[in-house]
């Protein structure tokens, strides 16, 4: 205490905090680099960790894995008659596929689904577990790219054959041959849940497997884990099918990315994981879909696992993999371990875990609570009290912007005209350039502050509660938003020059403009203007709340920010403002 | 009926929102029951509808079933306005409630400050209707309102023994005042404690009326009729309730005993989850000494003059009623079932302070602090029970918040409250004082 | 006086029939004063060494499937302790019994403690006194201390007394000074060492052999300080004790090292066997344990080199036979009190008639070299040697009162 009592009566002497609130926006700018900076920091060594299973009972690959040659010819009989079956309507499909559960014992049901697709799901029951819970095999027939998912569908039915022979299984197995990856796997899980007769228990794990090609051999493994709204499995299940892989002589390769990036050692190498993961995370359910989506927010862990390539291993290696992490799961006895949930790959091996990435978002929803007290503070209008009319004013305008947004919510993506959407925001980002607004609207100067100022809380509240819950979106978010604390009001500007700076900065920090933008560079898998009927479509039908959150968070504060741009120039305006002070 | 027109069609409108609420989106009542920030065991609208039918279709007594925690009579009454399930008796029931306490405000403030003109009279009441949390709370049919609907009015009857200079209309003042007082501390407990900082309320405003010090008889009427309606409504509970007297163990007692560990905005829930059994009477008796610590301290600090002073500027009278409200705060902050509803009406007298607002040091740190909470508090339950990546101390810690954020107001409040006094009523914003 | 119990001593050693047969005759005249000077001696100091029977308690904390190799630890024990005569009654086994019958076990019904699957350590009959949740840190210092409600099976209790060797084991997932029970509690080494004292104060013991098999182990017995324990782990401080081999059929490991080698140096044992403690001291190497196993010696009285493995692995009464019936039996005897008590009976048998003197007198040394099973008897053996003592010193009495008169005379003859 003694030592704070000394910097205070220093800083005092020093008069550091005025100069400080009159720094007030520069402090803002540096938080922001400070949060940049420290996600460039995280890739360094020392900063990041090495994984390692933290649940005891796992145990990856201590058993023997025995789906070998012998399994490889009954793999190969499936595949010829699934291959058959390709050009089959979905019914017929599901009926030879249920003829082949039923004879090896597995209990079988079709989920009817019009709109989606219908999915065929079998549920083996453990001889002699409680039966209380379950792994899902799933394997959706055409995958995310659209090609039939042939190996993956052969290897499913033929590990659950395998699988019903052992007798060692305290969980439930349950395996899942959906129309797709996403809206069918996805209404599956969600029925599932609320409305099927057969069930077998909990769903503890899921396990997609996507093997597209005919080939028997297949190179290395790319695993997906990103899950809807910021959501990742436990890094234990990760963690253990990683081991297995690698157990198995085979190399992963996490988001999509090269293996030679994976597995040479790098800063740029490990940053670049780290960064495709933050992007990944927040347009999950946006980018292509995988399988292992359709499982958030219900508590469980969910992985996807594509076969990549066409010779090195053989399918049987594919295979084995999912064996060895349902009999590690198969150990659980207790769910996996909390806190657990939060963390970063760099490497396959490597991980930064919250502690050390959240500081960055929360330097990012810190600067936008200062860039409010700057609005706030450092202008003459500071002796204006709160409950003030232009504070009032503030907030109607604020529930004003919010049933905007919740009007903009209701877009459908069929109505949806991306490329005049962008060009109308563009146009309205310009229009304080022009004078149209002037003579339609007055916004006191006092009114401007006091709407940025309630704007940047808004959003600072915003971040902040979407800190734990989806660091990407918090932090991507948060980032492309900031140009707006940037902008000036008509007051504070003289020259036509920073008007233009002052409307381009309106533009690019305009969520839907941003959200192009940075899809356009950074995201090969979607196509430019698809990302918004992406977005509307994985609100409405995979529970996604990116759409929402852009709109009720980000649109909101965009037209506060706006408005409180159109003020009228001081000149206009410099005898009332005389007269009310 | 006081008021002009505006005022009344401001009444009529918050009727009609909180009627149409109650009639048309009775998934938002359920939805917000499910909240633990607006619902706590104690005053549940589902087990109030569980009570109802364990009234109306079984023949079992009430409180077998370990589910039902609000009081008998409140069941009984509330129970005849809920007829073949259907829900506008009752939905009116809510609404004019939350009308008639915003009402009660009004009259507060007109008694306490009269000089009020215009639309500033109607302040508090417009307010309490306005405030979201208090909107959400009378949505969710949370029973706490009927409490706090008591409470308010035996404020009210006592201040309006201000207004009169007769005794005998003071004395049906006091009378009311303890009956409501009752009434309320038998459905809520806690109000109870609030018998102290009312009747130094009513020795201020006899020592103005009657300069008369020693003048303690309105007093004792009132503990006696308070006490004795009290005993009065717990004998009626009891017979009522097929001569059982297990209510007393199911509403009382779980307050007393934190029986209910349901995660709760509260302060001690989260101490009993793993708690050796040996420290538990220890704990339960600790805790809830705590709710009654500092009552007689806000009581006597904030009802008697500081001797120093000599100026006459103070309105004792207005202190007292201050010590009251930051009793009230108090249990707000460290009562055992506490939801945002106790904090929405805390709040709704937060506008009797407006002599000393120019006092206070960080009002916006306490909103902050508040709206954080209040977000992150639903985030974090989510994460926890329906995600499972969080655990309970993520709530915890908001909850932690959120009880700063009370406890930054009340040290605010008690902090200006001194500044007023030592400045004498004359505010002199400028002098600087060493805080200690 | 110190001389001759150490002669004693080698006799018992060397013991072989000729010997003792000729000490018998040497001693014949001289037993009853011998007896006065010795006896006293022999009890305070060789009865710490002496004991009747034999008591083990193998405890396994852990619980769950991912533990099995801690399950099959303590039944490897218990078929050891079982093998070399502890009976059932005698061993008291808590273990969390899980495995066996777990869903995840590829053999159910089985345990085993090798990949080889040759010994199904489950198979045979198995008596689990504390299973499950009653696996607790309460119930395990209960046991020890024999502090129960009334209504606690006799089964169930450690029904020891100050004749008893008891052989302690215990394995689980420990740290510093600790040891979990089952994920939900966990026992210090403060608590083990303060009911040992109690066990101590209540004569429940004579001696203890307490051996601890988890990471860290040796901090289990750093805080005991009671007499006569004497105390193995498996690993130092801030030291892991490692697994030996998994299963791969059943995705597990399946014995810990220690336990490994210990038991691989058990099976060499039989109940005649005289290996001593040291020599299984001895057989822990660095490169078999993977950690430095460790000894505490200081509170026990005797040198590990003569303490047999037999003392606390196997169920070995000292017996006395009915000399009457036998008599080439009587020539076993190696025990001083034995001699003496013999030789009291064989002169009483001339007296007396034939049942007094096959009251059992039990007062027995560690070897023996008879298999005859006998009923063990304290308190008659108490009472005969309390005979024996009145006995001896009436005819000290008698002796010395002859003496004295006899130089009385002498004396009135010099007169």
């Amino acid at each position: 205490m003694a030592l704070i009592e000394v910097l205070h009566r220093r800083a005092t002497k020093l008069g550091l905090l005025p100069k400080v609130i009159g720094k007030l926006s520069i402090v803002s700018n540096i938080l922001v680099l400070i949060s940049i900076g420290l996600i460039l920091c995280l890739p360094l060594d020392g900063q990041y960790r090495r994984t390692y299973i933290s649940e005891n009972a796992l145990l990856p690959s201590q058993a023997y894995s025995y789906f070998r040659e012998s399994e490889w010819n009954i793999l190969r009989g499936y595949r010829t008659a699934i291959e058959a079956l390709i050009d089959k309507p979905a019914r017929v499909r599901n009926e030879v596929i249920s003829s082949w559960l039923t004879d090896f014992g597995m209990k079988h049901a079709v989920y009817d689904n019009a709109a989606d697709g219908d999915t065929l799901y079998g549920v083996y029951n453990s001889q002699r577990g409680d039966g209380t819970e379950a792994i899902v095999l799933a394997v959706p027939w055409y995958n995310t790219d659209n090609e039939v998912n042939i190996g993956g569908a052969a290897l499913g039915i033929s590990l659950s054959r395998y699988f019903s022979r052992w007798p060692i299984w305290s969980k439930n197995i349950i395996l899942v041959i959906s129309e797709n990856p996403h809206k069918a796997m996805k209404s599956w899980v969600d029925a599932y849940h609320n409305s099927l007769d057969l069930t077998g228990g909990s769903l503890e794990a899921a396990i997609v497997l996507d093997f597209p090609s005919k080939s028997e051999y297949f190179e290395f493994v790319e695993l997906y884990f990103n899950g809807i709204n910021g959501e990742l499995p436990n890094l234990d299940i990760v963690n253990v099918a990683i081991s297995v892989i690698e157990h198995e002589g085979v190399k992963v390769s996490l988001q999509g990315l090269n293996l030679s990036e994976m597995y040479t050692s790098s800063y740029f190498n490990r940053l670049k994981t780290l960064l495709f993961g933050v992007k990944n995370s927040a347009l999950s359910g946006t980018r292509k879909l995988y399988g292992n989506e359709a499982f958030s927010g219900r508590r469980i862990q969910a992985l996807t696992l594509k076969a990549c390539g066409t010779e090195g291993h053989d399918i049987t290696t594919f295979g084995r993999i999912p064996e060895a992490i349902f009999r590690s799961v198969n150990n659980l006895l207790e769910k996996f371990h909390q806190s657990f949930f939060f963390y970063f790959l760099v490497a396959p091996r490597h991980f930064v875990s919250i502690g050390s990435y959240l500081p960055s978002a929360v330097c990012l929803s810190i600067s936008f609570g200062i860039s409010a007290a700057h609005s706030y503070i450092n202008n003459q209008y500071i002796t204006v009290p709160l409950s003030d009319n232009s504070s009032i004013l503030a907030l109607i305008i604020f529930f004003g912007s919010i049933a905007i947004s919740f009007i903009f919510l209701q877009i459908n993506e069929t109505f949806l005209q991306p490329h005049l959407m962008i060009l109308a925001f563009l146009l309205i980002s310009f229009l304080p350039l022009t004078n149209i607004p002037q003579p339609l609207i007055t916004i006191q100067p006092c009114l401007s502050y006091r709407l940025k100022s309630f704007a940047f809380i808004y959003i600072s509240l915003v971040l902040t509660s979407l800190l734990v819950m989806n660091f990407a979106l918090a932090f991507g978010m948060g980032l492309l938003a900031f140009p707006l604390t940037f902008t000036k009001s008509c007051s504070e500007m003289i020259t036509f020059k920073s008007k233009v700076i002052n409307c381009f900065y309106l533009a690019i920090s305009n969520p839907f403009i941003a959200i192009f933008i940075f899809v356009s560079i950074f995201e090969d898998d979607i196509t430019n203007f698809e990302v918004f009927s992406d977005l509307i479509s994985s609100f409405k039908y995979m529970g996604n709340w990116t759409w929402a959150i852009t709109c009720i968070g980000w649109f909101t504060t965009w037209q506060m920010v706006y408005i409180a741009n159109l003020d009228t120039p001081r000149s206009a305006l410099d005898g009332d403002t005389k007269k009310n002070l | 009926m006081i008021g002009g027109t505006a005022l009344q069609s401001i009444l009529l409108v918050s009727f009609l929102l909180r009627l149409t609420l109650h009639c048309h989106y009775p998934n938002l009542t359920f939805g917000l029951d499910d909240l633990v920030e607006f619902s706590s065991p104690m005053t549940s609208y589902k087990s109030l509808l569980e009570s109802f039918f364990i009234l109306n279709h079984t023949s079992n007594n009430l409180y077998d079933g370990g589910l039902i925690h609000q009081q008998p009579l409140l069941i009984h009454v509330l129970s005849f306005f809920y007829v073949d399930n259907n829900l506008l008796l009752l939905s009116i029931i809510y609404s004019i409630v939350d009308i008639i306490i915003a009402l009660q405000l009004i009259h507060i403030n007109m008694i306490l400050f009269p000089n009020d003109t215009g639309s500033k009279k109607y302040l508090p009441g417009v307010l309490y209707l306005l405030n979201p949390i208090c909107l959400l709370s009378n949505v969710s049919k949370s029973t706490i309102i009927f409490p706090n609907l008591f409470l308010i009015l035996s404020f009210k009857f006592i201040l309006s023994s201000l207004l009169q200079n007769l005794n005998s209309s003071n004395k049906l003042n006091i009378i009311s005042a303890g009956v409501s007082l009752a009434i309320s501390s038998y459905l809520s407990f806690y109000p109870i404690y609030l018998i102290f900082p009312i009747c130094s309320v009513i020795y201020n405003i006899n020592k103005q009326i009657t300069n008369n010090v020693s003048n303690t008889n309105y007093i004792g009427l009132f503990i006696i009729v308070t006490l004795s309606t009290i005993i009065g409504l717990l004998v009626l509970s009891y017979i009522i309730n097929d001569l059982n007297w297990n209510f007393i163990e199911n509403t009382y007692l779980v307050t007393f005993s934190f029986k209910k560990l349901i995660p709760n905005l509260g302060l001690w829930w989260y101490l009993f989850i793993e708690m050796f059994e040996m420290f538990l009477p220890f704990y339960h008796s600790v805790f809830n000494l705590f709710v009654f610590a500092l009552i007689l301290p806000f009581t006597i600090r904030f009802s008697s003059y500081n001797k120093q002073n000599t100026g006459k500027n103070i309105n004792l009278i207005l202190m007292s009623f201050w010590a009251l409200i930051l009793c009230l705060g108090w249990i707000t902050l460290t009562k055992a079932y506490p939801t945002v509803s106790d904090f929405g009406f805390f709040i709704s007298f937060l506008p009797f302070f407006k002599p000393v607002f120019g006092y206070m040091k960080y009002p916006i740190l306490s909103v902050l602090l508040f709206l954080h909470a209040i977000v992150l508090s639903p985030i974090f339950y989510h994460i926890w029970v329906n995600l499972g990546s969080g655990n309970s101390n993520f709530f915890y810690a908001i909850s932690l918040v959120y009880a700063l954020s009370i406890a930054c107001i009340m040290i605010d409040l008690v902090w200006s409250i001194l500044r007023f006094e030592f400045d004498d009523g004359k505010p002199n914003y400028n002098a600087r004082l060493t805080q200690l | 006086m110190h001389t001759l119990t150490k002669y004693l001593k080698f006799i018992q050693i060397i013991g072989t029939e000729y010997q003792t047969h000729v000490v018998t005759m040497r001693f014949n005249f001289f037993i009853p004063f011998l007896l006065l000077l010795t006896t006293n001696y022999v009890l305070a100091d060789e009865e710490k060494n002496n004991h009747t029977n034999n008591w083990a308690v193998l405890v396994s904390t852990s619980t769950f499937w991912f533990n099995y190799r801690h399950m099959a630890n303590v039944l490897s024990m218990y078929r050891t302790v079982k093998r070399l005569g502890i009976p059932d009654s005698q061993i008291i086994l808590m273990l969390s019994d899980d495995v066996a019958c777990n869903s995840r076990n590829l053999f159910p019904g089985s345990v085993f403690n090798n990949q080889d699957r040759k010994i199904d350590l489950y198979g045979e009959s198995i008596e689990v006194d504390y299973k499950g949740y009653d696996v607790t840190v309460e119930n395990f210092i209960r046991l020890l201390t024999d502090r129960w409600p009334d209504e606690q099976p006799k089964s169930k209790r450690l029904l020891t007394d100050e004749n008893s060797n008891i052989f302690i084991y215990m394995t689980g997932h420990g740290g510093d000074d600790f040891l979990k029970f089952q994920d939900a509690e966990e026992i210090a080494s403060e608590d083990i060492a303060d009911a040992f004292e109690q066990m101590h104060e209540k004569k429940r013991y004579n001696e203890i052999f307490f051996m601890v098999d988890t990471c860290q182990a040796n901090t289990m017995f750093s805080k005991f300080y009671s007499p006569n324990i004497l105390a193995i782990g498996s690993s130092e401080l801030d030291e892991s004790s490692y697994s030996h081999h998994s299963d791969v059929e059943l995705g597990v490991a399946v014995i810990d090292r220690f336990t490994y080698y210990t038991l691989e140096f058990l099976e060499q044992i039989d109940k005649s066997s005289t290996l001593t403690l040291e020599d299984l001291f001895q057989y822990y190497t660095f490169e078999k344990v993977h950690s430095n196993v460790g000894v505490r010696k200081d509170l026990y009285s005797r040198d590990p080199k003569d303490v047999l493995i037999t003392d606390f692995f196997a169920n070995v009464p000292n017996i006395i036979p009915d000399s009457s019936s036998e008599n080439e039996s009587s020539n076993k005897y190696i025990n001083l009190i034995n001699l003496a008590m013999d030789q009291y009976n064989s002169n009483s048998k001339v007296s007396k008639n034939k049942d007094n003197a096959l009251s059992p007198s039990v007062l027995s040394k560690s070897q023996n070299f008879n298999n005859i099973e006998y009923i063990e008897d304290t308190r008659t053996a108490i009472s005969s040697s309390i005979k024996t003592l009145l006995v001896t010193s009436v005819v000290t009495l008698l002796c010395i009162l002859f003496y004295l008169q006899e130089a009385e005379s002498s004396k009135t003859f010099t007169k």
